[in-house]
């Protein structure tokens, strides 16, 4: 029986990048695993422990459990907020008004500005004292809140401005999704007496489902390695109620000293988001058109 | 078909590796004999120290031709990180303004031997010298300045509401409190007290009680003795009774300053250092009254030193750079260094002296005569290899029982207990 | 199809909202810039100036060669985004046009490093790039990230809705692999590719952490690391920092602007497509 042969061509199509990725990626990223099996001090040489961080993070370390906690609920939170929201400002995008290139940019704006300046403008709008939105409120009537020292409300803004800084961009993606969908279907189906209800469930939605796919891995990957917005918006706080993991790592590493910890809770981070990549990924699969 | 994938995968791998360590690191190239020797020296700036050190290094470029200072500026949220990660890979800086020398000491060079006056590192302060002296009596470096915590008062507001400050010089923390609750209330404004979220200043705070982080000897902790648990106890409850903001102390786990808010008059009493003493003159100028107060007496004073060093890394230029560093550390660039940046001397014969201060003479002088009244204990503290993380951890736990997620207790017993992890 | 009022009405009103809510705290913070220092710190806090001042941009202008920092932006931002389209396309190409042995195991380990954010592996990477001699200098912060997991993922999705039987007539006709993947898929996959180029332009326009590791020299910093420098100072500078990050969202607004009209073109072409 003949084998068809392999073809060399993808290979070499995939070379440049893999060759990237290994250097710059996977091989740190051993590294890094190797350094988790190590009790770290910079004052002696580093352990050998095996798992020993890995049990310690899991059964003691309080501020470790804390992280995940917030950590799911921000996900949860944030990956709920895009897909509803690019959606719905999918949708908008996509209707026949005047100015929708204007339109286009207003919600892509946000997304050009580094997180760095998104977390200042809203630490600025959201401050107790000298912020816009108290003051606002205090003029009609209202009382202001201290968002950021409340937990509650910290998380909400969390998310909020989060959101606000990246809706943008996964509605673009779900705008080309909308866009690839041929008008001929919708012509046919108001042929057959379809209201926009049925057209948007009928239609619109199983075909946009690939793309809502991709913008549900996409923002759950980035949801799970959140750092930038948060810490400069609340630096984790009121006390822990907005501790993400990668600040938990960042403060292992850079404020405790304690590299190793730093490297296992790191490792534990990546199990899980490629856990529920896999996951979302083999779901995703069976619906694949191609 | 699936060995094929597997040669492949592994070929991938070990080429990426070869190519990794192959390339191996930079030679170095001696440089000609004729062109200046590049130090490259960096530094991280409060504000007003920034035009001072650059006097001096272009003092210093002008005095010696066949050495060419490269001065570089970069955040100080990012310092050590930038340094452990240059300095590992061979690439660190000739010279650099730090704050904890030790975490580098394995990339340092000893500047004894290229020293021209042999007796220079005995010239500072002992305490701050120590930090930069190795196992085997290596002398890495220097004390460049001093800093010294302490409150500020804003004297207006207390003018405003009628209130008359202490007469005494010794005052406790609870009078302070009462006292700017009171002024707070009288004249509206939104802060009474704070202090930085640090848990440098927290420890500062905590030294009049006769508490602290480390015993004398550095081996053993205090975090839950008696003094220090009431300290403690009392710092929370001043957040729970509205006198300390939660603005301040409740945030995440990164360093919060208090300047903006005492800096446009709107907090009476802020715990911080001498270091804003500067700052506070261009920015606040004669838009109200200040000045700087003791620390809080208790049982003792209370206050915590600081410093910032410098320090020689080993690299292509080292005699060069031990000339730098007795350049910088000499008596009249020091005393040029303090007046003009506002910074306190670590020099013996300076601190002895005193220093002419251009302006807000008096404040400062409060300062030098807070770090002579200064209990020992808080130089083992501020000296101690590991108080920064130790301090770190301090700080996030009371945060968490300031905003009532943990007891104070419960705070202290977790500081207690990873401290004692970072010991070992 | 006649449109009923009342849902033009909602739309246009839930858009205006929307654009609202994403203009107006730039709006603020492009007129605080032009506040004095005082005014930024009154409560209650003013919307308009009351008084114009411009001596924060001059003052930041004076302070730092912001020209400077410009060009390297602009440089890096460039070089970085050419060679992402390169290898990016060339990747999906392969993982969405072929089937051979390991396509799925490269597409989930590609994936996989999605979830291994740069804070985490800091350290190891720099190492990596001192080795090979790219430290501090601009091509370090070109070179890696440029192999951008999503950049790979955004074209494979797309490259998997062109048809195979445009490839599979070209096979016929004789063309070899690099002409399919040139003169065939890829310019088939022009609207994906814009996007990526936006995305792109602004992920290594606002690149910050990876650039300050890399780089330790002032002539190679990035406006990006400028602005940084004001979070160095212990008192922040904010009319200096509100005027700088003003000036640094200028140059990506305009290129946006530019790119963004290609981009609806190029959507738009995807919507006649039969």
């Amino acid at each position: 029986m003949k084998r068809t042969k392999i073809p060399l061509a993808p290979y070499l199509f995939l070379l440049p990048n893999m060759v990237v990725f290994s250097v710059f990626i996977i091989v740190p990223a051993g590294y890094n695993f190797y350094l988790s099996l190590f009790d770290t001090s910079p004052f002696r040489p580093a352990e050998f422990i095996g798992l020993g961080n890995f049990l310690y993070l899991l059964q003691k370390d309080d501020l470790f459990r804390r992280a995940l906690e917030n950590l799911v609920i921000f996900v949860a939170g944030d990956v709920g907020g895009m897909l509803v929201g690019s959606v719905i400002i999918g949708l908008l995008l996509n209707q026949k008004v005047k100015l929708r290139g204007f339109f286009r940019s207003a919600f892509f704006y946000p997304v050009l500005l580094s997180p760095v300046v998104v977390a200042l403008v809203w630490q600025w709008i959201l401050n107790n004292q000298f912020g816009a939105l108290n003051a606002l409120l205090t003029t009609l009537g209202m009382k202001g809140t201290p968002w950021l020292l409340v937990p509650h409300w910290s998380r909400f803004w969390s998310i909020f401005v989060h959101l606000w800084a990246t809706l943008g961009f996964y509605s673009l993606i779900v705008l080309a999704g909308l866009q690839s969908i041929p008008a001929e279907l919708y012509e046919a189906a108001l042929v057959d007496g379809a209201d926009r209800k049925q057209q948007f469930l009928y239609i619109t939605f199983p075909l946009l489902l690939p793309t809502l796919m991709t913008v549900l891995v996409l923002s759950t990957i980035r949801g799970f390695e959140i750092f930038d917005h948060v810490y400069i918006l609340t630096g984790g706080g009121p006390g822990t109620a907005t501790l993400m993991m990668v600040q938990y790592i960042y403060r292992a590493a850079f404020q405790m000293d304690q590299f190793g910890l730093a490297a296992s809770a790191s490792f534990l981070l990546f199990v899980i988001i490629f856990l529920l990549t896999v996951v979302q990924y083999a779901l995703g699969k069976r619906r694949e058109a191609i | 078909m699936k060995r094929t994938i597997g040669i492949l995968t592994v070929l991938l791998l070990g080429l990426s590796m070869a190519t990794v360590f192959a390339a191996g690191k930079q030679e170095a190239k001696p440089a000609p004999a004729t062109a200046p020797t590049t130090v490259r020296f960096v530094w991280f700036t409060d504000g007003p120290d920034k035009p001072a050190i650059e006097g001096l290094v272009a003092k210093f470029n002008q005095g010696n031709p066949d050495i060419k200072v490269e001065f570089s500026i970069v955040p100080f949220a990012e310092l050590n990180q930038l340094l452990t990660t240059q300095a590992a890979a061979g690439q660190a800086p000739d010279m650099a303004r730090v704050t904890e020398p030790y975490r580098f000491f394995q990339y340092l060079l000893d500047i004894r031997p290229n020293l021209k006056n042999a007796n220079f590192p005995k010239e500072f302060m002992d305490e701050p010298m120590k930090l930069v002296t190795g196992a085997n009596g290596e002398i890495y470096g220097i004390p460049h300045d001093l800093t010294m915590n302490g409150p500020f008062v804003n004297v207006s507001l207390f003018k405003k509401a009628g209130v008359a400050l202490p007469a005494s010089d010794k005052v406790t923390w609870e009078e302070w409190m009462k006292l700017a609750k009171e002024v707070k209330e009288k004249t509206g404004v939104p802060f009474a007290a704070t202090a930085d979220r640090s848990g440098h200043r927290l420890d500062g705070f905590l030294q009049s009680y006769g508490g602290g982080f480390f015993t004398e000897d550095g081996k053993g902790l205090r975090i839950s003795s008696p003094e220090t648990r009431k300290g403690l106890e009392d710092f929370v409850r001043y957040h729970k009774e509205g006198i300390m903001p939660l603005d301040i102390w409740a945030g995440g786990t990164g360093y919060v300053g208090a300047n903006q808010q005492f800096v446009n008059g709107l907090l009476v009493f802020y715990i911080s250092g001498n270091w804003q003493v500067a700052q506070f003159n261009e920015t606040i100028k004669d838009k109200f009254e200040w000045k700087a107060v003791p620390n809080a007496f208790i049982k003792q004073w209370g206050g915590m030193p600081g410093g910032k060093f410098l320090v020689a890394f080993k690299g292509k230029a080292p005699t060069q750079v031990v000339r730098l560093m007795e350049y910088l550390g000499s008596a009249d660039s020091m005393t040029e260094y303090a007046s003009k940046a506002m910074f306190l001397p670590t020099r013996k014969d300076l601190l002895q002296k005193g220093v002419q201060y251009p302006v807000r003479n008096e404040d400062m002088n409060t300062f030098i005569k807070g770090l002579a009244n200064l209990p020992k204990s808080a130089f083992v503290d501020n000296y101690h290899l590991r108080f920064g993380p130790v301090a770190n951890e301090v700080r996030d736990r009371i945060t968490q029982a300031i905003t009532g997620e943990i007891t104070v207790d419960k705070a202290i017993e977790l500081a207690e207990a990873k401290a004692r992890e970072l010991l070992k | 199809m006649k449109r009923s009022g009342s849902i033009t009405f909602w739309v246009y009103l839930l858009l205006g909202m929307g654009a609202t809510l994403m203009f107006l705290p730039v709006l603020w913070v492009v007129l605080s810039s032009f506040k004095g220092l005082e005014e930024i710190y009154r409560i209650p806090p003013t919307f308009f100036p009351k008084r114009w001042i411009f001596t924060n941009y001059t003052g930041a202008l004076k302070q730092f060669p912001f020209l400077l920092y410009l060009w390297n932006s602009v440089f890096v931002t460039c070089t970085a985004t050419a060679l992402t389209l390169l290898i990016n396309s060339m990747a999906a190409f392969a993982l969405s046009k072929y089937h051979f042995p390991g396509r799925n195991g490269i597409f989930l380990v590609m994936l996989g490093t999605l979830m291994i954010p740069l804070q985490v592996i800091m350290l190891p990477v720099y190492l990596v790039i001192a080795r090979l001699g790219l430290a501090n200098t601009l091509w370090g912060i070109i070179i890696p990230p440029a192999a951008t997991p999503t950049g790979v993922f955004i074209l494979r999705q797309y490259m998997l809705t062109i048809s195979d039987e445009l490839i599979d007539a070209a096979k016929i006709d004789g063309a070899r692999d690099f002409r399919i993947y040139a003169q065939i898929v890829l310019p088939l996959t022009a609207p994906a590719l814009a996007v990526l180029t936006v995305f792109s332009i602004m992920w290594r326009w606002n690149d910050f952490l990876w650039p300050l590791i890399v780089i330790n020299q002032e002539k190679f910093f990035t406006i990006q690391l400028a602005l940084a420098r004001f979070r160095g100072e212990l008192v922040v500078d904010w009319h200096y920092v509100l005027a700088m990050t003003v000036m640094s969202i200028l140059p990506i607004t305009f290129v946006f602007a530019f790119l963004q009209r290609y981009l609806v073109q190029g959507i738009a072409s995807t919507g006649l497509k039969g």
